[in-house]
C-alpha cells in the first residue's frame, strides 16, 4: 500500500519535473529538415549575440546543405577554421566527391573523410547538441539526417598555471590548479599516470550547468564513501554552482558545525596525495579550489611539505603547529581568565608586571582583550579586501592602532597587545581552520570573563564532545585519535619515515587487497538483492 | 535515554558546575591591593595589630625610570581578631587587599610569647592565602616596623627578607619555615616549631633614624613550646638543629688545622643527610641523631699538605666530631633548658611505639628532657677544590 502510494508520488514528481523541463519530449529529437532545424536552433539561441551559425552547401551535382553552429568566444577560431570549415568548403572541392557523394552517404563521408578534428562525436538528441554548443563545441548538422556532429573546438581565454597564493611552499611543486576543469584533470592525470584514476563527469546547477568531475582511484577508494559522495552530489538541486564552496555546503555532513568536514586545496600534488590515500576529489569548473573528502581534523595540521622534507624536521614542525593551534585558540581567553579570576596562580613577579601595565587603563581586561581582538580582525579583513595601492596606509595605521600608540594613549596595556599579536601570528599557521578558530576564540574570551578557567574547561570539553561526534562521509572526524587506531598514528603528529608508512589509512581503505574488495562487493550485491 | 532527558541532564550538570565553584567573582587587578607581607603584633590593650605591606606596581614600573617614590606601603590596623583587623584596613586602603601572594609573615615577639595559634587560624582558613609564605619572628622589634623598613636592593622589602631566608642554605645558620610546615608542626603530637628570627643588627639602636632592612639581620631560631615562644637559639645552635632536621644544603664548618696549631681549616658542606630516630630500651627512649655529610676543603690557613690519605682521614674525623658536638650541644640545650622537642622525636615515637606514646603523651616534654641521646656524624671529604697545597711565601 505504502509502496503504491510512494510510487504514485514519485510519478507525480517526475511528471512535474517533465512538465517544467525546458525541452518537450518531441524537442529532443533532431528534425530531419534543415529549415526546421535552423528555426529551432535560432529559437533556442534567440537574443544570444555570441551565437554563430553558418550554412554551407557541399557537393557538385547532389548538393547537400549543412549547418555549422558554435558560440563565439568559447571556441578556438583557428580550430573551427582549419578543422571544420576548411575541410568542408575548400578541401572538399579537391576531393572527388562527384562519384559517390549524395544525400545518403553524406554523413559517412563527412565523418570518415572530410572532418579533421580529433574529437568528433555523433549526437542523436537536440538537447545534447544545444549543451555541446554551450560547452564550446561546434556542431555540424546535415540536411535530412536525424543526427548531428559535435566537434571538439573548445578554446577560450584562460589563465595559465600559476603558483597558488594560498598554499605557498619552500620545497615542492609550484603549480596550482586553474579555472579550467580540463586543465585541472590533466594536472591530476600527470601526477597519477594510472588508468585506475577515474574521472566521472556530471553537471550541476540548473541555470549554470557547471561541469563537476569526481576523481578517485578505483581500487583504493572505499565503495561506501564513493557511493555517499555520488548520492549527495546527485541530490544537489540549485540554480548555480559558481565555486566549489557551493558544493561543499550542499554535501557536508554537519552544516551547523563550525568545523569544516570537507577539505579544499589549490595544489595538484596535495589533491593527488589525498586521492592516493583513498579519498575522493571533487573538481569544479571555474575554480582552482578542489574539494577532497572525507576530511579528518588532523589534516588541518599537515602540509604537503612535511612529506618532501626529512621526517625529523617535519615532526617538529607538526608539533609546533599543534602548539600554534592551542595558542591561537585559548591564549586570549586564558589571559582574561588569569587576570580576572586566578590572580593567585600568576607568579608574583609576573603579576606585578601585569598589574603595573594595567594601572590607569580605563577598561576591564575583558573589554581590552576583546577590543584588541576585534581591531586585529578588522585589520586582517581590511588587508584582504583593500585595493593594493592602499596597502601601505593600512599597515602604517594598523601598526599604530595595535601598537605603541594604543599603549601610550593609555587605552590598552602591553600584555594584551602581546597576547593579540601572538594570537594573530599563530592563527596564520593553520589556514584550514581560519573560519573556525576566531569563533571559538571569541566564545572562550566571553566565557573566561564569566567563569574563568572553569568556564574555558567547560567549553573546551563541549567542543571536544562535539568534535568526536562529527563524521565526514561516514568517517570519524577525529580519526585516528578517536576512535584510536595505533597503525594510523604514523602520519599524525609525528611523521614516520616514508618507508615506515607501509599501510594505507585504515579508516579510508578498509580492504587493502583487491580480492577482499571483490568479495565485499559480491556480498553487498547479494544483500541488496535480498532486500 | 531520549534527547530531552540528555539535554536536561546536561543543563543540570552545567547549573551545578557553575554554581558550586568557589571563585565566582571577577575582579580587576587594578581594584586589588596586592599584599606581599603581613605582620602581627600585640597592642597594649591586648588586641591584634595587623600590618600589611602593599605593593605599588605602578611605582615599581616608574622606578625603573628613576622615580624616588616608595614602591610599597606598610599599613596597619587593629582589631580583636586578625580578620576584623584586616577588615578595619579598609578604612584606610581603598582597594581590596589580596592575600594570595603573601611571601612573608612576621610575628612580633610579644604576640609569639602569648601563643601564635590564634593569629594563624585566619590564614589557614582563608582560601585565598599563600600557604608557602615564610614565617619569621621579630625579636625585640615590632613586626610593623620591619614591614615598613626599606630595602637597599629590592623594590619590595618582603622579597628581600624571603630571599635572605631562602639563602640560608648557604650558611646553615637560620631556620626557614613555611606556613604550611608550621601548621603541620603545630598539629603533630608533641612536636614544637622552631621559627627563624629577624632582629636588629646593631644592638644599640638609634630611634631617630628610620629603620631600614640593612639594620636587620636574619639569624638563629626561635624555640617554641607548643605555640608559645620560650627562647632563642644562637646561629651555631641553630646549625645543630638543622643538621638533625636534614635541612642543611650547604654551609661552612671550621676546624683546627691538624698540621699547624692555631690555624683553621674551613670545609664546605656539599651534601648532608640527617636522620633522627628513637629506640625504646627497657621502657626508656633513646634519641638517635645520625648525620652523614659530604663536602670539600674550602679554605686552609697555615701550611701543610692536607690531601694525603692520612690527613684526609684525620680531617674527616675532626669534622665529624665538630658536627657531633654541635648537634649534641643543641639537643642538650633543648632538653635541659627549654624542654621542648623541636626535632620531632615525638612524631617518631608516635609512629613507631604507639602504645608507649599513648602512655607518655601528657608528659612527653619531661621524658624528652630526660632521655638518653646518641649523636653520630660522619664526614666524607670529596675534594680539595682546584689546588692541593696552599701557596707558600718563599
Amino acid at each position: 500500500m505504502l509502496r503504491k502510494l510512494s510510487r504514485f508520488f514519485q510519478y507525480l514528481k517526475l511528471k512535474h519535473l517533465n512538465d517544467t523541463n525546458n525541452y518537450q519530449e518531441e524537442e529532443r529529437i533532431i528534425p530531419d529538415s534543415i529549415e526546421v532545424f535552423k528555426e529551432r536552433l535560432e529559437r533556442v539561441f534567440y537574443d544570444c549575440s555570441d551565437f554563430s551559425l553558418r550554412e554551407i552547401t557541399l557537393g557538385d551535382e547532389t548538393r547537400v546543405q549543412l549547418i555549422v553552429a558554435f558560440i563565439d568566444g568559447l571556441v578556438d577560431k583557428n580550430l573551427v577554421n582549419n578543422d571544420v570549415l576548411r575541410p568542408l568548403m575548400i578541401d572538399s572541392r579537391e576531393a572527388d566527391l562527384a562519384t559517390h557523394f549524395n544525400q545518403s552517404t553524406a554523413l559517412k563521408t563527412l565523418k570518415n573523410d572530410l572532418l579533421t578534428t580529433c574529437d568528433l562525436q555523433e549526437v542523436k538528441s537536440f538537447k545534447q547538441l544545444v549543451t555541446a554548443i554551450l560547452a564550446g563545441d561546434s556542431i555540424i548538422y546535415i540536411d535530412g539526417e536525424r543526427v548531428g556532429f559535435k566537434a571538439g573546438t573548445r578554446g577560450w581565454e584562460r589563465r595559465g598555471i600559476d603558483e597558488p597564493q594560498t598554499e605557498a611552499v619552500v620545497r615542492g611543486p609550484r603549480e596550482g590548479f586553474s579555472e579550467t576543469l580540463r586543465t585541472n584533470t590533466a594536472l591530476l592525470r600527470r601526477k597519477i599516470k594510472n588508468h585506475k584514476l577515474k574521472l566521472e563527469m556530471l553537471t550541476l546547477g540548473e541555470q549554470t550547468n557547471t561541469d563537476i568531475c569526481l576523481c578517485y582511484i578505483k581500487d583504493l577508494v572505499h565503495r561506501d564513501i564513493l557511493e555517499t559522495v555520488r548520492r549527495r552530489l546527485k541530490r544537489i538541486k540549485t540554480d548555480a554552482i559558481l565555486e566549489s564552496g557551493y558544493i561543499e555546503e550542499f554535501i557536508e555532513d554537519a552544516p551547523f558545525s563550525v568545523f569544516p568536514t570537507v577539505a579544499n586545496s589549490e595544489k595538484p600534488d596535495i589533491v593527488a596525495a589525498k586521492i592516493l590515500e583513498g579519498r575522493v576529489a571533487i573538481l569544479c569548473d571555474g575554480t582552482p579550489f578542489v574539494l577532497t573528502v572525507p576530511h579528518f581534523f588532523i589534516e588541518t595540521l599537515l602540509s604537503s611539505e612535511d612529506y618532501y622534507s626529512r621526517p625529523f624536521f617535519s615532526s617538529l614542525v607538526r608539533i609546533l603547529r599543534l602548539l600554534a593551534l592551542i595558542l591561537t585558540t585559548v591564549l586570549p581567553g586564558f589571559y582574561v581568565a588569569m587576570v580576572a579570576f586566578h590572580q593567585d596562580v600568576i607568579p608574583f613577579k609576573l603579576l606585578l608586571t601585569i598589574t603595573a601595565s594595567r594601572e590607569g587603563i580605563p577598561f576591564s581586561v575583558f573589554t581590552e582583550t576583546l577590543l584588541m581582538g576585534v581591531t586585529y580582525e578588522l585589520l586582517r579583513e581590511a588587508g584582504v579586501r583593500m585595493p593594493r595601492p592602499f596597502g601601505q596606509a593600512i599597515s602604517i595605521v594598523g601598526a599604530l592602532v595595535l601598537g605603541q600608540a594604543a599603549v601610550e594613549a593609555g587605552i590598552t596595556s602591553t600584555p594584551v597587545i602581546m597576547v593579540t599579536a601572538i594570537t594573530a601570528i599563530t592563527s596564520f599557521i593553520i589556514p584550514p581552520l581560519k573560519g573556525t578558530l576566531p569563533i571559538i576564540r571569541l566564545i572562550l574570551i566571553l566565557v573566561a570573563n564569566i567563569l574563568g578557567l572553569l568556564g574555558m574547561a567547560l567549553i573546551i570539553i563541549i567542543i571536544f564532545i562535539h568534535m568526536s561526534g562529527l563524521r565526514s562521509f561516514g568517517v570519524p572526524y577525529l580519526a585516528p585519535f578517536s576512535p584510536f587506531t595505533g597503525a594510523d598514528l604514523k602520519d599524525t603528529l609525528l611523521r614516520y619515515p616514508l618507508w615506515a608508512m607501509w599501510t594505507r589509512p585504515r579508516f579510508l581503505i578498509k580492504n587493502n587487497r583487491n580480492i577482499e574488495d571483490e568479495q565485499y562487493r559480491m556480498k553487498k550485491d547479494i544483500r541488496t538483492k535480498e532486500d | 535515554m531520549s534527547n530531552w532527558k540528555k539535554m536536561i541532564l546536561l543543563m543540570v550538570t552545567c547549573f551545578f558546575v557553575i554554581n558550586l565553584t568557589a571563585c565566582w567573582d571577577n575582579r580587576d587587578l587594578t581594584e586589588m591591593g596586592i599584599a606581599t607581607a603581613v605582620g602581627f603584633d600585640q597592642t597594649e590593650g591586648g588586641d591584634i595589630e595587623v600590618t600589611v605591606q602593599l605593593v605599588k606596581p605602578g611605582v615599581i614600573k616608574a622606578k625603573a625610570q628613576g622615580s624616588p617614590e616608595e614602591s610599597f606601603w606598610g599599613v596597619s590596623a587593629t582589631g580583636q581578631t586578625v580578620f576584623s583587623a584586616l577588615r578595619n584596613l579598609v578604612t584606610t586602603v581603598n582597594r581590596e587587599i589580596f592575600l594570595a601572594h603573601i611571601e612573608l609573615m612576621v610575628i612580633g615577639e610579644e604576640l609569639a610569647r602569648d601563643g601564635i595559634i590564634d593569629v594563624i587560624d585566619f590564614f589557614e582558613r582563608e582560601h585565598e592565602s599563600n600557604r608557602r609564605a615564610s614565617v619569621i619572628i621579630a625579636r625585640g622589634i615590632k613586626a610593623r616596623e620591619i614591614l615598613a623598613a626599606k630595602s637597599e636592593l629590592e623594590n619590595i622589602p618582603a622579597m628581600h627578607i624571603t630571599s635572605t631566608l631562602e639563602n640560608n642554605t648557604a650558611v646553615a645558620k637560620m631556620v626557614n619555615i613555611q606556613f604550611i610546615d608550621l601548621i603541620k608542626c603545630l598539629n603533630a603530637p608533641g612536636y614544637s616549631p622552631a621559627i627563624g628570627v629577624i632582629q636588629h643588627r646593631k644592638r644599640e639602636d638609634n630611634p631617630a633614624e628610620k629603620l631600614k632592612i640593612k639594620d636587620l639581620e636574619v639569624e638563629g631560631a626561635a624555640v617554641f613550646k607548643k605555640d608559645q615562644l620560650i627562647g632563642w637559639l644562637d646561629p651555631v645552635e641553630t646549625r645543630g638543629l638543622i643538621f638533625a632536621r636534614d635541612q642543611v644544603q650547604t654551609g661552612i664548618i671550621n676546624t683546627d688545622n691538624p698540621l699547624e696549631r692555631g690555624k683553621k681549616v674551613s670545609c664546605e658542606v656539599v651534601r648532608s643527610n640527617g636522620t633522627i630516630d628513637v629506640e625504646l630500651k627497657q621502657g626508656k627512649p633513646l634519641l638517635i641523631i645520625e648525620v652523614k655529610a659530604e663536602g670539600r676543603l674550602g679554605e686552609q690557613q697555615g701550611k701543610g699538605d692536607l690531601t694525603t690519605p692520612e690527613m684526609i682521614k684525620k680531617l674527616e674525623e675532626d669534622i665529624s666530631k665538630v658536627i657531633e658536638k654541635n648537634v649534641l650541644t643543641t639537643v642538650e640545650l633543648l632538653q635541659h633548658k627549654y624542654k621542648s622537642d623541636i626535632f620531632g622525636f615525638s612524631t617518631i615515637v608516635h609512629r613507631k611505639y604507639l602504645d608507649y606514646w599513648n602512655q607518655v603523651e601528657d608528659q612527653w616534654d619531661q621524658i624528652f628532657s630526660q632521655a638518653d641521646v646518641k649523636v653520630k656524624a660522619s664526614w666524607k671529604m670529596r675534594s680539595s677544590a682546584i689546588i692541593k697545597q696552599p701557596s707558600q711565601a718563599k
